[in-house]
C-alpha cells in the first residue's frame, strides 16, 4: 500500500535538512550568543528546515504518483 | 499531496511575518535595566510585551496587504479549448464469436469500418480557445503572491548563486592554505610589530598637534583661510591613519587565523571543496543550457532535462526523482549562497551580513527570511521547468493552470519577465567573477606575506 522507501527516504531528508540548519547556526553564531538566544535559534534552524521541505516537496509529489485530484492510477 | 503543500504555504508567510519578526523584536527588545543602572526599585520591562507591540504593528499592516490583494487580483482566467463529441450509442456496435479456449485474442475483433471512422468525424474541437474565470482559494493565491515576491530576490540571489557556487568551491581548494617557513613568519610577525609601533607613534603625533590647535585658539573661522586649510589637512590625516589602523586590524586578524588554525585544519576540506566545485559546475551548466534550451523559448527547442529524467526512471524508479531533487535543491543552496555571498545592499554596503563566528541572530534572522521568500520561487521554477516531467503532480495544477494565468502576477510568468532576470544577472555575475575572483586570503598565508610585505615598504 503505502511506499516504504519513500517513507524512509523523506524522514532521512527531513534529518539532514536539520543537522544542516543546525550547523549554519552554530557556524555563524556570534560568541556573545553563544548560551543564550535559544528562540532565534531555533526559528532560524526551523526556517531553514521549511525552506527546504517546501523545495524538496515537489521531488516528493512526483515521486508520490498521485495523479490529479479525482484521478486514481490503476 | 493537496495537504501538504496546504501546510508548506501557511507554513511560509507564518514564518516571515510571523516568527521571525517576532523573534527579532523579542531578541532586540531592550529591559531597560542596562539603562536603569542601579536606581531603585527599577523594574525590568516586559520583552515579550514589547515584542508583541511590534509584532501587531507588522501583522496588521501585511495583513492590510494581503486582504486587498486577495480580493481585488484573485480571478484567474485559464485557457480552454472546447472539445465536443457523440454519444456512445452512436458508435457501432460489435460482437465477438466466442473462442473455445475462452481466451480473448484480439483476432477475435473485426477491423475498424465506416462507421467507426463516422463516428471520429463527429468530433469536434473549437478552434478559439475559451477562457474559464475562477476565483482561486487562499492558500494557493497566497502561494502565487509570496512566489512573484520572492521571484524579486531569487532573481538576484540565483542568479549570482548559480554562477558562484562552483567557483568558489573550486577557489577553496586552489587558495587552500600553504605552509610558510619559520623565516617569512619571523618576518611577517616583525613587520606588524613594525607597523603597529609605528602607527601608535602616529596617533601620539597627531594628539599632540589637536593639542596644540586647540591652545593656540581659534582665530577667525570660517573667513579664516589659514585656519581652513589647516583644518582640511587635519582632517585628511585623520582619514588615511584611521584607513591604515583599520588595514592592520585586517591583517592582524589575518595572520592570527594563519597562525592559530595550524592545529585545527582539516585538509579533507579543500579536497571536498574541489569535487564539490565540479559537480557544482556540471549542474550549474545543465541548468543554464535548460533554461536557454525549453524555459525562453516560446516553443521549446528540446525538453533536455525532461527527457533525461524520464529516461533515469527506467533504471530504477525514484532515480528521476531523486535529480529532480537534486537539481531543486542546488537551486535552492545558490540562493543561499547568493545570500551571504551579495546580501542585501543598500548603497553598496551589506545590510546584515553573514560572516564566520561573527553574526548576531538579528541578522540571521533576516537572511533565513530571504531564503524562505526564495523557496516558493524556487518551486515555482522548477515546476514550470520541469512541466514534461512533472505533468500529473498537484503543484502542476496550482502553478503552471491556476497562478500561471492569474489576472496581475500571471503576467510575469506568461512574459517570462523573471527567467530573462535570473538569466541576465547570471551572465552579469559570471563576467564580473571572471575578471575578479574573490579571493578570501583570510587562511592563505603566501597571499597574506605578500600583502604584508607590500604594505611595509
Amino acid at each position: 500500500m503505502a511506499d516504504v522507501f519513500l517513507i524512509i527516504v523523506t524522514v532521512v531528508a527531513f534529518f539532514i535538512l536539520l543537522v544542516v540548519g543546525l550547523y549554519l547556526v552554530v557556524k555563524f553564531q556570534h560568541p556573545d550568543d553563544k548560551n543564550d538566544a535559544y528562540l532565534p535559534k531555533l526559528i532560524v534552524i526551523l526556517g531553514f528546515v521549511t525552506s527546504g521541505a517546501t523545495v524538496l516537496l515537489l521531488p516528493l509529489d512526483k515521486a508520490n504518483g498521485e495523479g490529479y485530484p479525482g484521478e486514481s492510477s490503476r | 499531496m493537496e495537504l501538504f503543500w496546504s501546510i508548506m504555504y501557511w507554513m511560509v508567510p507564518v514564518f516571515l511575518f510571523l516568527l521571525i519578526p517576532f523573534s527579532t523584536f523579542y531578541y532586540e527588545a531592550d529591559d531597560g535595566m542596562l539603562m536603569a543602572g542601579t536606581s531603585i526599585g527599577a523594574k525590568p520591562n516586559s520583552r515579550i510585551k514589547e515584542a508583541l507591540k511590534y509584532e501587531t504593528f507588522v501583522v496588521v499592516i501585511f495583513g492590510l496587504i494581503f486582504a486587498m490583494t486577495y480580493l481585488f487580483l484573485n480571478e484567474t482566467a485559464i485557457p480552454v479549448r472546447e472539445v465536443t463529441g457523440p454519444s456512445f450509442s452512436m458508435g457501432a456496435t460489435y460482437t465477438i464469436t466466442e473462442n473455445s479456449g475462452g481466451v480473448f485474442s484480439l483476432t477475435q475483433l473485426a477491423p475498424m469500418g465506416d462507421q467507426d471512422i463516422n463516428v471520429l468525424q463527429l468530433n469536434k474541437s473549437n478552434e478559439t480557445l475559451g477562457t474559464i474565470n475562477l476565483n482561486i482559494n487562499a492558500s494557493a493565491f497566497y502561494a502565487g503572491l509570496l512566489a512573484w515576491l520572492g521571484w524579486f530576490f531569487f532573481a538576484l540571489f540565483g542568479g549570482i548563486g548559480l554562477a558562484a557556487m562552483p567557483l568558489d568551491l573550486i577557489l577553496m581548494f586552489v587558495h587552500r592554505p600553504r605552509h610558510m617557513d619559520a623565516v617569512e613568519f619571523a618576518e611577517a610577525q616583525m613587520s606588524l610589530r613594525d607597523r603597529v609601533n609605528e602607527l601608535v607613534d602616529c596617533g601620539e603625533l597627531l594628539k599632540l598637534e589637536r593639542e596644540q590647535r586647540a591652545q593656540e585658539g581659534r582665530r577667525g573661522g570660517f573667513f579664516n583661510k589659514e585656519a581652513r586649510k589647516q583644518a582640511a589637512e587635519e582632517k585628511k590625516t585623520m582619514l588615511q591613519f584611521k584607513q591604515a589602523v583599520y588595514l592592520l586590524e585586517e591583517d592582524v586578524e589575518d595572520f592570527q587565523n594563519c597562525t592559530e588554525n595550524y592545529n585545527t585544519y582539516n585538509p579533507l576540506i579543500p579536497i571536498g571543496g574541489l569535487i564539490g566545485g565540479i559537480c557544482a559546475f556540471i549542474i550549474s551548466f545543465f541548468w543554464i543550457l535548460h533554461i536557454i534550451l525549453y524555459m525562453l523559448p516560446e516553443t521549446p527547442v528540446t525538453p533536455f532535462l525532461n527527457d533525461y529524467f524520464l529516461w533515469f526512471d527506467n533504471w530504477f524508479p525514484l532515480f528521476g526523482v531523486l535529480s529532480v531533487a537534486l537539481f531543486s535543491f542546488y537551486l535552492l543552496m545558490c540562493a543561499v549562497k547568493g545570500c551571504f555571498k551579495f546580501g542585501l545592499r543598500f548603497l553598496f554596503f551589506q545590510v546584515h551580513p553573514m560572516k564566520y563566528n561573527k553574526t548576531y541572530m538579528s541578522s540571521m534572522l533576516f537572511n533565513i527570511g530571504l531564503i524562505l521568500l526564495c523557496a516558493l520561487p524556487v518551486v515555482q521554477f522548477c515546476s514550470s521547468a520541469f512541466r514534461d516531467y512533472a505533468r500529473y503532480t498537484t503543484i502542476n495544477q496550482v502553478f503552471n493552470v491556476q497562478i500561471e494565468y492569474l489576472k496581475f502576477f500571471g503576467w510575469f510568468w506568461r512574459e517570462k519577465v523573471f527567467e530573462y532576470a535570473f538569466i541576465c544577472i547570471n551572465l552579469l555575475t559570471c563576467i564580473y567573477l571572471g575578471c575578479k575572483p574573490h579571493d578570501n586570503s583570510a587562511s592563505n598565508s603566501l597571499n597574506l606575506r605578500d600583502r604584508l610585505k607590500q604594505r611595509s615598504a
